[in-house]
């Protein structure tokens, strides 16, 4: 689906003595099947951005056009419009409740009025991709499984509302290195299987350089910097300036151009790098 | 949304009052309390009512944030009115609905008791708003020390409600999240038949229910790491002393509930 | 030089209440020696036992099996229970659930006050801690006002003020924003070098302990590996299949070993990969 937010406006506590402008003036789009990265400091304004996407936060001006419907008109249902656009909040796994994975990824679906037998399929499908066995899993408890699962059966209730649209915010805090990977790779393969366009808002450079195709970097409300992966890395200065780091590949390279070691063209991955650092190695020896 | 909620929280401050002891102002806001229920004709709310102003106004707490504390409770104040205003019969009819209506007498009656909870309500929270919870359940403790004789557990209450105003903010944050996050699964709190919505409810308490309980647990922990063994030979960061400002708030108090015995009849 | 923790031959079950039968071993005959003044860090994945062993630390959980003595003093006696947790302070997880006190300096005060401490001399340690920490200057503010690296550098405030010895982390930065981590991380150093305080920090960020003395790796309730950072670092294959991350430089170099570069298995630090492949291309030149 394409998103188009112009001229975003939101104002928190607005005519108290502590209004914040959460967002100021904020005008991004996202093309279909894309896999966006939100990045930006706590209080840079993502998860209100986020949050109007799937119309839990209306904005005080601007709008939001989701495949050309403007979801903040009054008469968009946003019945309708949470079908199409999934929110996976950050620490999902403490919004489960039902006494059985199954009964709590159905949770979702059971409210979009699809059949007993399509719920069910949808609730295989949906631990199918988040890599929990139905059999295994599904008929316990969601409080007796490991942190790394839970989470999985948390997004898997929100994935089996089938949007085409999966909003994550830091999908990955708390968990250990081998989650953390498996998270990501979860992710990635419901990209390429289900086709959804994917935004996901992470602190982690690393994982944006590898895995998104656009990013859009938030600062105090505003967009500071959009564009690929590589644009907005090679806009050092600016990020820096947010207060932001490089993914470490690219703190790499700079250390190894300050020895007089440059690199052809932005090197920001770690297959990149290796690549890299083999040909520097390689030219030499011929 | 949830987190909006003022009442019961700390103002911070450094007004006369905010430096109060905490056992006077425990103290004052209950014999203001009595002196309300005292009061039984329109005049004798002038003392209360020079008091509560004086009071707000010493403190430094904006009105606006005194309002935004009553928003929770309104709904509890139009009930009241509501009910006194139609159950009351005396005086001359105003409204006459045929079925009920509405008499002087239960339109001055409704006032009256509006008036009185209004202000039972500010003075309540400006309690909470000018003393640091730290210090009203110190202040509590202290004045319930003499009870222990009895067997009250004055510092376990006193600890109990400490941990309770902290983790008020916290738990508020908390179901505004989890309610966003259920509504995003497409619940919906705000349609239905009242059974529904009650049913609706469950996919928020669980959640907050175990995660208030996962968070006791967290604190038992930290509180047990940090050697805290309950009240016994623990000392204090903050000693209470009574001093000249105190005296100064039970002379006024005084003269209120003078006032207020004078224009009883 | 002196050690600070000792545990030795230490076994503890989790029970599982549904199935009886089914026992969870969370820690199986660990033997480990914290030396005072020294950084250790533990790292595994979720489960390994490395918080259950961080909690027998200071005797917030009791061995069922061996017996654990803090700065001589056995965590099982009763009577000397609240010296030993003084001895050994504990930061914990999740910044908002250690937090007693609605205001920050009341919770700094919150241990020196059990401790039994005078109000003078509380004000005194409050004021030092939170100096530490850089937090005197919202020492009035409320703690749900403050981001998470705030409220953990005052969760730290809290036990420096009990003047501990040693101070378990566990797993400090976890729920933390980059910025928040860099905050702790760095109070959690200057706490070891500056204070001399002996750290054990858990933690599953690698780059926070290629600084630390030594690192501990357990899995499955036992200790897998224990040595300096350098050398745990360098067998990226057997941290791999624990499920465990190394640092970025480490994890380049194993890749350019694989392809036939001789790179030395001990890189942990970007600066020491930089420096090999300047090298190399001088040799080459």
């Amino acid at each position: 689906m394409s998103i188009k937010i112009e001229n975003l406006v939101h104002i928190y506590n607005k005519g108290l003595a502590y209004e914040t402008t959460a967002l100021d003036n904020v005008s991004v789009e996202i093309g279909d099947g894309e896999f966006v990265g939100i990045i930006g400091h706590t209080g840079s304004g993502k998860s209100t951005l986020i949050q109007h996407i799937n119309g839990i936060l209306k904005p005080d001006s601007g709008r939001i056009v989701i495949n050309g419907t403007d979801i903040t008109e009054k008469s968009v249902k946003l019945s309708e419009l949470r079908k199409k656009v999934g929110l996976v909040f950050q620490y999902p796994e403490y919004q489960l409740f039902e006494e059985s994975v199954i009964k709590d990824i159905a949770f979702g679906p059971s409210k979009l009025g699809l059949s007993e037998e399509e719920i069910d399929l949808r609730v295989r499908e949906a631990m199918d991709l988040v890599g929990l066995d139905y059999d295994e899993y599904g008929s316990r408890s969601p409080f007796d499984l490991s942190g790394g699962q839970k989470r999985r059966a948390a997004i898997a209730g929100v994935i089996a509302m089938k949007p085409e649209v999966l909003i994550l915010d830091e999908p990955t805090a708390g968990l250990d290195p081998k989650a953390h990977s498996e998270m990501l790779a979860m992710l990635v393969r419901l990209h390429e299987k289900e086709r959804c366009d994917i935004i996901l808002v992470s602190h982690n450079m690393r994982d944006m350089a590898e895995i998104t195709d656009k990013i859009i970097v938030m600062d105090k409300g505003k967009v500071a910097l959009t564009g690929t992966p590589k644009e907005v890395y090679s806009q050092k200065d600016k990020l820096f300036e947010i207060g932001l780091e490089t993914p470490p590949v690219m703190q790499f390279m700079k250390l190894l151009e300050d020895r007089g070691i440059k690199s052809e063209g932005l090197v920001m991955t770690m297959d990149e790098a290796e690549e890299e650092i083999l040909k520097l190695l390689k030219k030499k020896d011929a | 949304m949830l987190r909006d909620i003022t009442l019961g929280q700390y103002y911070p401050g450094n007004s006369v009052i905010h430096r109060m002891d905490p056992r006077f102002k425990i103290v004052a806001t209950l014999v203001y309390i009595v002196g309300l229920f005292l009061v039984n004709q329109f005049i004798g709310f002038i003392f209360p009512l020079v008091c509560l102003v004086l009071a707000i106004a010493v403190s430094r707490v904006p009105l606006s944030f005194i309002l935004r504390g009553m928003k929770p409770v309104i709904i509890i104040l139009v009930c009241t009115f509501v009910v006194n205003i139609f159950m009351i019969d005396g005086g001359e009819v105003l409204v006459d609905f045929g079925f009920t209506d509405i008499t002087s007498q239960g339109l001055k009656s409704a006032v009256f008791l509006a008036s009185r909870l209004i202000m039972l309500i500010v003075v309540s929270s400006l309690l909470t708003y000018t003393t640091k919870p730290v210090m009203l359940t110190d202040g509590l403790e202290s004045l319930l020390k003499p009870l222990k004789i009895v067997g009250l557990p004055a510092h376990e209450l006193a600890m109990m409600m400490s941990i309770a105003l902290r983790f008020i903010p916290t738990l508020l944050e908390e179901t505004d999240k989890i309610m966003k996050a259920q509504m995003a699964r497409g619940a919906d709190f705000e349609t239905g038949s009242l059974m529904n919505r009650l049913r609706g409810l469950v996919p928020i308490l669980i959640p907050l229910f175990i995660s208030a309980l996962r968070r006791a647990e967290d604190l038992a922990m930290a509180m047990e790491a940090r050697c805290y063994k309950g009240g016994e030979g623990r000392t204090r960061l903050h000693t209470l002393k009574f001093s000249g400002r105190d005296w100064v708030g039970t002379v006024i108090m005084v003269a209120m509930m003078v006032g207020i015995v004078i224009t009883m009849n | 030089m002196e050690n600070i923790v000792k545990i030795q031959n230490v076994s503890f079950n989790y029970k599982h209440i549904e199935e009886s039968e089914h026992v969870i071993r969370a820690l199986e005959h660990v033997n480990l020696e914290i030396e005072k003044g020294s950084f250790t860090a533990i790292i595994g994945v979720n489960g390994s036992g490395k918080s259950t062993l961080a909690k027998h630390m200071n005797g917030l959980m009791l061995p069922e099996e061996g017996t654990v003595i803090v700065d001589g003093m056995v965590t099982g006696a009763d009577d000397l229970i609240w010296k030993i947790r003084q001895t050994v302070g504990m930061v914990f997880q999740n910044p908002d659930n250690q937090m007693v006190s609605a205001v920050v300096e009341d919770d700094v005060a919150f241990g020196p006050e059990n401790l039994g401490v005078d109000p003078g001399e509380i004000r005194e340690r409050v004021d030092m801690s939170l100096k530490a920490v850089g937090m005197y200057d919202l020492r009035k503010k409320a703690p749900h006002m403050l981001s998470g690296g705030q409220k953990q550098r005052i969760a730290i405030a809290g036990v420096v003020a009990m003047l501990p010895e040693c101070i378990v982390f566990d797993e400090p930065t976890a729920m933390l924003d980059p910025q928040g981590r860099r905050e702790v991380m760095e109070i959690i150093e200057k706490l070891n070098h500056e204070n001399g305080k002996t750290v054990v920090l858990i933690t599953h960020f690698m780059d926070e302990i290629a600084g630390a003395d030594r690192v501990v790796v357990m899995d499955d309730g036992k200790v897998v590996m224990d040595g300096k950072p350098r050398d745990i670092f360098s067998k990226v294959e057997e941290l791999k299949q624990l499920g465990l991350d190394v640092p970025f430089a480490t994890e380049l170099a194993s890749r350019l070993r694989k392809d036939g570069i001789d790179v030395p298995k001990d890189v942990i630090m970007m600066e020491e990969l930089v420096d090999f492949i300047a090298e190399k291309r001088l040799q080459c030149q």
